[in-house]
């Protein structure tokens, strides 16, 4: 039982460093990608301009409205759990330790704009569905 | 009784794996990742086996707890060659291959030599909480290996998306398999912990490499220093 315990305890302390690296990968690689014009248009985020973490769920309500893509909703409810975990370290290291807040709502930013890069993507999906039932 | 959910995890996960391998194959890939394109190959076999002891023995019987438990336990340590095959990509400029070797055969003479000691000491209690402990004890190895790696990736740099996305979706697998399996231990009678993670979680590996491989070219590279979970900017 015991045993059990600590293994417990070390998996999810392992558990929650290779979440929050492998969501910071996925972030990471959002950040590279620039907005189609469709998706400036639908989002309201203009070039340059940065994407404040709170945004997070309007982008997300508006990804729904799409239809999916074959892999994305598996990485987005990933994308999704990461942004409520860094909310939570937000709040909890704010009046303690701000550098860390900082991290978190930098962090948050690039979960909202993964989202954005997320709702392109479907964006551009639909279209091809659309041209390829209008030439069918 | 196994509800319409449970098939389709089931379907999506067979699905995945065979991806995993017809994909490497179309990309002449299969020989590059060995070890993950062979485990992807049991996985497979795995999950047909499943369907084949549940549809002739039933989900309660006796004949499909001892194949899930001791089939898993195989897997698992055929997935540690799967991390060794991590291990010879990110040492693979530094020419180590022999040493990573050597350390996985040192590994496995050990894990079987344990296993067997177990088994031996216990052969007249072989019941599904002995394969529980085993099953939880054997992920933790393998949870141990993947973070060294980790640690590896960190230390040498590793730019290479796609090894630092396989080797993190593995520490994701293992970490999330031996919490489940711990807290099985635990308590037992826990439903979520019997019959709603151990899917999900059997799930994350397959989607996770067959969406590294598909989506994530070779010749992609990121710097690592962004990723570690502890570093703050």
């Amino acid at each position: 039982m015991m045993f059990a315990a600590i293994i417990f305890v070390i998996s999810m302390y392992l558990f929650l460093q290779f979440f929050v690296s492998y969501c910071r990968l996925q972030v990471a690689a959002g950040r590279r990608v620039d907005l189609s014009e469709a998706a400036r248009e639908a989002t309201g985020i203009h070039e340059g301009q940065g994407v404040s973490g709170e945004e997070f769920l309007r982008l997300r309500r508006l990804v729904e409205l799409c239809p999916e893509t074959e892999t994305d909703t598996y990485k987005l409810g990933a994308i999704r759990a990461y942004h409520a975990f860094l909310g939570v370290v937000r709040i909890l290291c704010g009046p303690v330790m701000p550098a860390a807040a900082a991290w978190a709502s930098n962090e948050r930013s690039g979960c909202a704009y993964y989202a954005a890069v997320a709702l392109d993507a479907r964006i551009a999906n639909t279209r091809r569905m659309l041209e390829s039932d209008l030439l069918a | 009784m196994l509800g319409p959910l449970d098939y389709f995890i089931w379907i999506l996960s067979f699905a995945l794996e065979v991806f995993v391998v017809v994909y490497s194959l179309s990309r002449r890939q299969f020989a590059r990742y060995l070890t993950l394109n062979l485990y992807m190959l049991g996985l497979a076999m795995y999950t047909v086996g499943c369907f084949y002891f549940i549809n002739t023995y039933g989900l309660s019987s006796l004949a499909y707890r001892y194949f899930y438990y001791y089939f898993d336990s195989l897997l698992t340590v055929l997935l540690y060659f799967s991390v060794f095959g991590l291990y010879q990509h990110v040492f693979e400029e530094m020419h180590a291959s022999k040493y990573v070797r050597a350390a996985s055969l040192m590994l496995l003479s050990g894990t079987a030599i344990v296993s067997f000691l177990i088994v031996r000491q216990s052969q007249d209690h072989l019941t599904s909480r002995f394969v529980v402990q085993l099953s939880q004890n054997l992920y933790f190895v393998g949870l141990v290996l993947t973070y060294v790696l980790w640690g590896a990736v960190m230390k040498l740099r590793e730019t290479r998306t796609r090894v630092i996305q396989l080797v993190l979706a593995l520490g994701i697998h293992f970490s999330a398999y031996s919490a489940t399996y711990a807290l099985r231990n635990m308590f037992p009678d826990l439903v979520l912990v019997r019959t709603v993670l151990p899917p999900l979680v059997g799930t994350w590996l397959p989607f996770a490499w067959a969406c590294t491989l598909w989506r994530i070219p070779e010749e992609a590279r990121l710097a690592t220093a962004r990723l570690a979970a502890t570093h703050a900017r």
